[in-house]
């Protein structure tokens, strides 16, 4: 599904502030993996996604998505296929436009379309995807974004990368930014929607607990490495302690999530 | 008061300018983008069409003056989003290059008069009678092209263009072209302002490689005029909102002239119409005694 060999990535090649933030990634992931990535500030996790997603050229190695090769794809194109969710409520919507129009700018086709307005067929796609949300957005389908709570848009960012099926959805911290309450929330309609459609995930996380318990496979970082990477029955056997006594603790904000 | 004469003429300008104002309501305030072009392509609409009109084709000269509107806009497009070009500097780049060009289409003399040839409006005056003519031509053409904005706001590809000026980090990781959607956003702009120049171009039978200056302030001012009088709840309203502005300004200058107010200190009275309008809502928290230090 994807094929990720070889990616390197140096920022400010040649200056003082030289930093290479993926060294060597080789990852592969097979359709309808969930696989949940942790490490300390710097690691690269979102470095890594950032490299996937296009949002800048690798300097080395290949990424190649469903047998495409998308090393040099621009980022734009890639957003068709890859949905890619920010620690950041307020990243993923436009404020100033409704819910129902938000909805409609993810849906395929047409960018350049000169239709007017939303489609009966879409508005009704949008109100029983909203329903399954149970956060009661289905009746504001013409409020506008930026008068919802973060919860309440990060849930309307998740579907609108969803609601045409990714063949690869990329969390960085969706959840971070959120009271607890709201991300539990947020969390169990992100388990929901991904396992009814069987997308390919990847999720950021500090919260080494949750990222035991969430999906299928498991991989640490370390400066821009792939240190650990757990699945099957070494991962169901591996607890938050024993991580951290291997690793030590990377950051206070791992201390703190656990 | 104001004599009807001077009334109606407000109202013919208001609604000329009032195309300027929704070129700049596109820049502005849908993509948020500071576009300085404006200055120079409302000039550069205004002589195409002179010099389209004088050969003796003044529909089609409208038509020269929107496609040549969309060409400036493209030069600044291109600045900013292919060269990366601040939005700014870009506008700035292509007026100081527009003023040279402006002199070109305008075969090197600083103004053309269209005295004794057609144009829309003596056209017009055969259709509608000599003292409404000007008006009525000048709030259809309002009133189509205020249309075309709603419409095409309502659009996939408008949406996709208003998304961009909302909020650039949604866009640029989702399957939005901003480049496109800004290149697209100038055209239009410019087109719109450039046909504005047109329009004031043959209904005042003249035209002045200087009369552009300074329109971005007006238009703001129309646009601001126009939401805090009519609102901008919606994207229907906010369109309404900026033609009924630029009518409003126009009404208001016809006043202020009637006061005896030179008409060379209008450009310094809209620059300080603007001013307070923008900083009116920091004007307001210092008065109302937000935390100063002591």
């Amino acid at each position: 599904m994807l094929k990720i060999e070889n990616v390197k990535k140096t920022f400010g090649k040649g200056t003082i502030n030289e930093k290479t933030a993926i060294d060597g990634i080789n990852l592969h992931l097979e359709k309808g993996d969930f696989v949940t990535v942790i490490g300390g500030n710097g690691a690269g996790k979102s470095t890594l996604f950032g490299a996937i997603a296009g949002s800048f050229i690798c300097d080395e190695g290949n990424i190649i998505l469903d047998n495409e090769d998308i090393t040099f794809q621009k980022e734009y194109k890639r957003a068709r296929y890859i949905g890619r969710l920010f620690q950041d409520p307020l990243w993923g919507t436009a404020p100033n436009m409704t819910i129902e129009e938000n909805l409609s700018l993810a849906m395929k086709g047409g960018a350049i379309s000169l239709r007017y307005g939303i489609r009966k067929k879409e508005v009704e796609l949008f109100k029983e995807k909203l329903s399954l949300l149970g956060l009661g957005l289905e009746d504001r389908l013409k409020t506008k974004v930026g008068l919802l709570s973060g919860g309440q848009r990060q849930a309307v960012t998740l579907l609108m990368s969803t609601i045409v099926t990714p063949k690869l959805l990329l969390l960085d911290e969706h959840t971070a930014a959120l009271d607890p309450g709201t991300a539990d929330k947020v969390l169990d309609i992100t388990k929901k929607i991904v396992s009814e459609n069987n997308i390919t995930t990847m999720m950021i996380t500090h919260n080494i607990d949750s990222a035991l318990r969430l999906g299928n496979r498991t991989i640490m970082m370390n400066n821009g490495k792939i240190v650990m990477d757990l699945k099957g029955k070494e991962r169901d056997e591996m607890t938050t302690e024993k991580i951290i006594e291997m690793f030590g603790v990377k950051t206070d904000r791992m201390v703190l999530k656990q | 008061m104001i004599s009807l004469v001077a009334f109606i003429g407000a109202l013919e300008l208001g609604f000329g300018y009032a195309l300027m104002a929704l070129g700049l309501f596109i820049s502005f305030r849908i993509l948020d983008i500071a576009d300085l072009t404006v200055d120079s392509s409302f000039t550069t609409g205004a002589a195409v069409c002179a010099v389209v009109t004088v050969a003796g084709h003044p529909f089609l000269a409208l038509i020269c003056a929107m496609i040549a509107g969309v060409l400036a806009g493209g030069i600044t497009a291109f600045l900013h989003t292919k060269m990366k070009i601040q939005a700014i500097l870009a506008g700035i780049l292509s007026m100081t290059g527009l003023y040279s060009i402006n002199l070109r289409i305008m075969s090197g003399k600083p103004n053309i008069s269209l005295a004794r040839v057609d144009t829309i409006f003596t056209l017009g005056d055969e259709v509608f009678g000599k003292q409404y003519s000007a008006l009525i031509i000048t709030f259809i053409i309002a009133l189509i092209m205020g249309a075309f904005i709603i419409f095409f706001l309502g659009t996939r590809l408008g949406r996709s263009v208003r998304a961009t000026g909302d909020n650039e980090i949604m866009v640029r990781s989702s399957s939005i072209n901003s480049n496109m959607t800004k290149t697209i956003g100038i055209c239009i702009a410019n087109m719109l302002v450039a046909l504005s120049g047109a329009i004031i171009c043959q209904s005042q039978k003249f035209v002045d490689i200087k009369m552009g200056i300074g329109v971005v302030v007006i238009g703001l001012a129309s646009i601001i005029t126009g939401e805090v009088i009519f609102g901008k709840k919606s994207i229907k309203r906010h369109v309404i909102a900026v033609i009924l502005g630029s009518v409003v300004y126009r009404i208001i200058i016809a006043f202020v002239l009637n006061f005896g107010i030179n008409q060379s200190d209008l450009k310094l009275l809209s620059a300080v119409i603007v001013g307070i309008a923008i900083s009116y809502p920091t004007i307001k928290n210092s008065l109302k005694g937000g935390r100063r230090r002591a």
